[in-house]
């Protein structure tokens, strides 16, 4: 985060202010929150409406995803690997939405690098293969258990079910890899479920993933949301304040709008390899940015629409500073066109003609986002 | 979430002050909280309480155009390493036995590992080392000094990892675990196995001279503004420790380095690393994954290791052996990686106005216990030393005021199972109280015995018992405050 003038401006102001309010004050321990608004229903609508059903479609998803790769893995047709692969698709688009929001289980339960490590490790790959000894134990237990993160995920699917973006030829999946597909899939589907039972509370999903959570001992030992819903509340030692929660959910829609723009981006165009562009088979890059973007967009507006909510970051924001909440409603709406109007495949165009505009859109949103946070900690 | 946040508490202390009977005194109280805040000092600190508060460049980093390297370094750190030789390929080379295919793994949320019970090195956040030695602490030859239980087929690790087990022990204090005032408390310690089958080696018998145990990582925020204090300062601090006669702390044996510059070591529980540049994340991000780059071209095995290798047909000791393997890692991104690692920022202190964390800070000081844990330093000119190889400069902290409550030095705790080592560097203690946010955990001391500020507290024997007595015989609402304190800084 880059300190911002606007801050060091309204430091005084602030400062002026508080001393005001001080000085009138006879409670001397009170300075945790500042403001005495409620912001607790705000918080429920970003974890119920956007977090909880975000990691909901996802693990939605991923369950059909893996069925669907049980299906391929049975009945290995042309029309098996494109049902796979759009299914890849779609799950991976509620996982990119959900990256607005990389925090708490996804990074204290390893849920990320479990599920999105990259590259895969084809050298690995081709060893686990070959051992006819482990393949004939293959299974998400076996997965989840043994194998590195540069052999699970989605990148590891990826593999089996894409070439060149796209759906690949059934004829050159060897019957193995299918096997190993199934078993990495189902693996997936355990940890997705695992974080919409980690933000919801596990008696708030439904049964059938409840029971799968009891099978393989995964059930999380926390209700992340409700922490997050009852910040400010005494004895909650993570969010000490609403403002702190506040901060936390435009936190996470900076870094990864800095993450697309200064890495995603910058990377692989800065070296011009395009085996630095993440999706190496399914060409999806552009498709993940934008839905990076998304993310955002839901978590500031606290719906998965495009609409600002009444209770969300951007109505909150608007009351104190309309003119910001203005600009970063535009900067997110830009940074998804500037995005989507990049040439595709990604990993073909790694030009800076080709990729400027969508990184400094990018840049533009998270020097926003980062001012917000000073605008409401002020 | 910037400075203003000092202005605020530095105004807010003011009209305190200014309403208390003792002017003078609450005026120079003022000046020293607000200082307190910047616990990495002006260059680097950051006022970011989020999830994410240990994972942010410093304003070292930001003021010097370092941004774009910052963000490949810490690519290198969070992503996994692939076995993948082929060039191009970004992260690889892991291999062919290794320890962890990540850095982050070890290092959850950029701080330090959590307790667990099964030995799973594939489970993120489980940090543990093992450390296998004789009973005069010296390791065995057959392992490395960080042993590897994990390998890329068909080579074999020399530790069968599924063969540790870790058991956690309760331990009761001479009080029967229980405070004057009534209230109990519960400690924990681990006793670390490993089965005879689980070890490659024959000539290996756990029944004579083994000692296993488990040492967890630390959180690497900050350590470039450890590293900015002068060894001239460092020594200063062992030899008035000496004078003292109490709490004397030993200081790290003195260690040369690639540059042919020596230094008191700062770093690891052993104090067995002088510099950052040559400290424990540029040897990790090397002999953890077994990623060579031009400087380290050997690789993280032992002669043990490379012969059972040809004995068993896969491969031959002279190739295993070589020194002259090609760099897997860029000379640019290792620099890269060195500048993240230097410019990570440290947390600001939090809520030190706080009625509660004032009286905390004030038991702190009475307590005795910043003779170890010395709350601040003023770093040096910061002409950091140690790599010869560096081709990118990195950030620096020169003549800042830090508040990392360490010594640097080693004392005795004398705890129950101790591990590879009695006596055990000061933890700085800046950031902690972040901990459960970052990371997930907050568990405490070198092996994660203690669950909790309280419990560290507590396994505080040996040199810092007086301390420990005096904790014990406060009030609930005193220890309490001394936690809050701790959470705070």
């Amino acid at each position: 985060m880059k300190i911002s003038k606007l801050t060091i401006k309204n430091l005084f102001m602030t400062a002026t202010l508080i001393f005001t309010v001080a000085a009138c004050s006879n409670d001397e321990e009170d300075n945790n929150e500042i403001s005495s608004d409620d912001l607790k229903p705000t918080l429920q609508q970003y974890v119920s409406a956007v977090v909880v059903k975000t990691y909901n479609l996802l693990a939605n998803e991923a369950l059909e995803l893996s069925e669907r790769c049980k299906t391929l893995q049975q009945q290995a047709t042309q029309e098996n690997v494109q049902a796979a692969a759009q299914k890849w698709i779609d799950a991976r688009k509620y996982w990119e939405e959900s990256e607005a929001f990389l925090y708490g289980p996804a990074t204290s339960y390893s849920i990320d690098p479990h599920i999105d490590s990259w590259p895969l490790d084809q050298n690995q790959l081709q060893q686990l293969l070959a051992n006819t000894v482990t393949m004939s134990q293959m299974s998400a237990d076996y997965a989840g258990k043994y194998l590195g993160y540069g052999l699970l995920g989605f990148h590891a699917l990826e593999y089996v079910l894409f070439r060149n973006g796209q759906a690949r030829n059934v004829n050159e999946i060897p019957a193995l890899e299918l096997v190993y597909a199934a078993a990495v899939a189902e693996d997936l589907a355990r940890q997705c479920v695992r974080l919409e039972a980690a933000w919801a509370g596990i008696a708030n999903i439904s049964n059938d993933k409840q029971q799968i959570l009891e099978d393989c001992e995964l059930e999380p030992d926390i209700n992340y949301g409700e922490v997050f819903v009852n910040a400010g509340k005494s004895g909650n030692t993570v969010f000490r304040t609403q403002k702190a929660a506040i901060t936390q959910i435009l936190m996470g829609c900076s870094d990864i709008a800095d993450e697309v723009a200064n890495t995603k981006i910058t990377d692989p165009v800065a070296s011009g390899n395009v085996l630095d562009v993440e999706s190496w088979y399914s060409w999806n890059s552009i498709t993940d940015f934008a839905d990076n973007i998304r993310g955002i967009d839901y978590a500031y507006n606290g719906e998965r629409v495009e609409n600002a909510n009444i209770l969300s970051v951007s109505s909150y924001l608007s009351k104190i500073n309309p003119s910001l909440d203005g600009k970063i409603r535009e900067a997110i709406k830009t940074a998804i066109r500037e995005i989507e109007n990049m040439p595709a495949p990604f990993r073909d165009h790694l030009t800076e003609a080709e990729t400027n505009a969508a990184k400094t859109a990018c840049q533009q949103l998270q020097e926003l986002l980062d001012e917000a946070m000073d605008e409401i900690n002020n | 979430m910037k400075q203003y946040i000092i202005l605020i508490a530095g105004l807010l202390l003011t009209i305190t002050c200014a309403c208390s009977k003792d002017e003078e005194d609450s005026s120079s109280n003022t000046t020293t909280l607000s200082d307190e805040y910047y616990s990495g000092g002006k260059l680097g600190t950051v006022f970011n309480e989020t999830t994410m508060a240990y994972e942010q460049p410093t304003p070292a980093v930001e003021n010097n155009g370092m941004m774009v390297s910052f963000k490949r370094g810490e690519a290198l750190f969070e992503k996994v390493f692939v076995t993948d030789t082929l060039s191009g390929i970004p992260r690889s080379g892991l291999g062919p036995v290794f320890i962890r295919s990540s850095c982050v793994a070890c290092h959850p949320g950029y701080g330090h590992g959590r307790r667990v019970t099964t030995f799973n090195s594939n489970e993120q956040g489980n940090s543990y080392l093992l450390c296998i030695f004789h009973d005069d602490g010296t390791y065995y030859s057959q392992f490395t000094g960080m042993p590897q239980t994990r390998a890329v087929a068909p080579y074999i690790p020399p530790i069968d990892e599924s063969g540790i087990t870790i058991n956690w022990l309760p331990y009761t204090d001479e009080y029967g675990n229980k405070y004057p005032d009534g209230e109990s408390y519960s400690l924990i310690y681990p006793e670390v196995k490993i089965a005879q089958s689980a070890i490659l080696f024959n000539d290996v018998d756990i029944n004579n001279d083994f000692n296993v145990a488990i040492e967890a990582t630390i959180g690497i925020y900050g350590t470039g503004l450890l590293d900015a204090i002068d060894d001239a300062d460092l020594i200063a601090e062992a030899s008035a420790q000496q004078a003292r006669g109490y709490c004397v702390g030993q200081l790290g044996n003195m260690i040369t380095d690639p540059d042919g510059t020596t230094h008191p070591g700062r770093y690891t529980y052993g104090l067995t690393r002088g510099t950052l540049q040559n400290g424990p994340g540029a040897n990790a991000i090397w002999n953890i994954t077994n990623v060579n780059r031009d400087d380290r071209r050997s690789l993280y095995i032992t002669a043990a290791w490379a012969q059972k290798m040809e004995e068993l047909g896969i491969d031959s000791y002279a190739n295993l052996m070589r020194n002259d393997y090609e760099p897997e890692m860029t000379r640019s991104d290792y620099d890269d990686f060195m500048i993240w690692h230097r410019g990570l920022a440290v947390p600001a202190a939090r809520n030190l106005d706080n009625a509660q964390v004032q009286r905390g800070r004030t038991l702190f000081y009475e307590m005795g216990c910043t003779a170890c844990h010395k709350p601040s330093w003023t770093t040096g000119a910061d002409n950091y030393k140690g790599d010869p190889n560096l081709q990118k400069e990195l950030p620096r902290y020169p003549y800042q005021k830090i508040y990392p409550y360490t010594d640097l030095l080693k004392h005795d705790l004398d705890m129950k199972n101790p591990g590879l080592r009695k006596w055990c560097r000061t933890t700085p203690l800046w950031g902690r109280g972040l901990s459960l946010k970052c990371t997930g955990a907050s568990d405490h001391l070198h092996d994660m015995r203690a669950r909790n500020y309280e419990e560290a507290i507590l396994w505080h024997f040996g040199q810092a018992k007086p301390s420990r007595e005096k904790f014990r015989n406060l009030s609930k609402s005193d220890r309490t405050a001394v936690v809050k304190f701790l959470e705070a800084i």
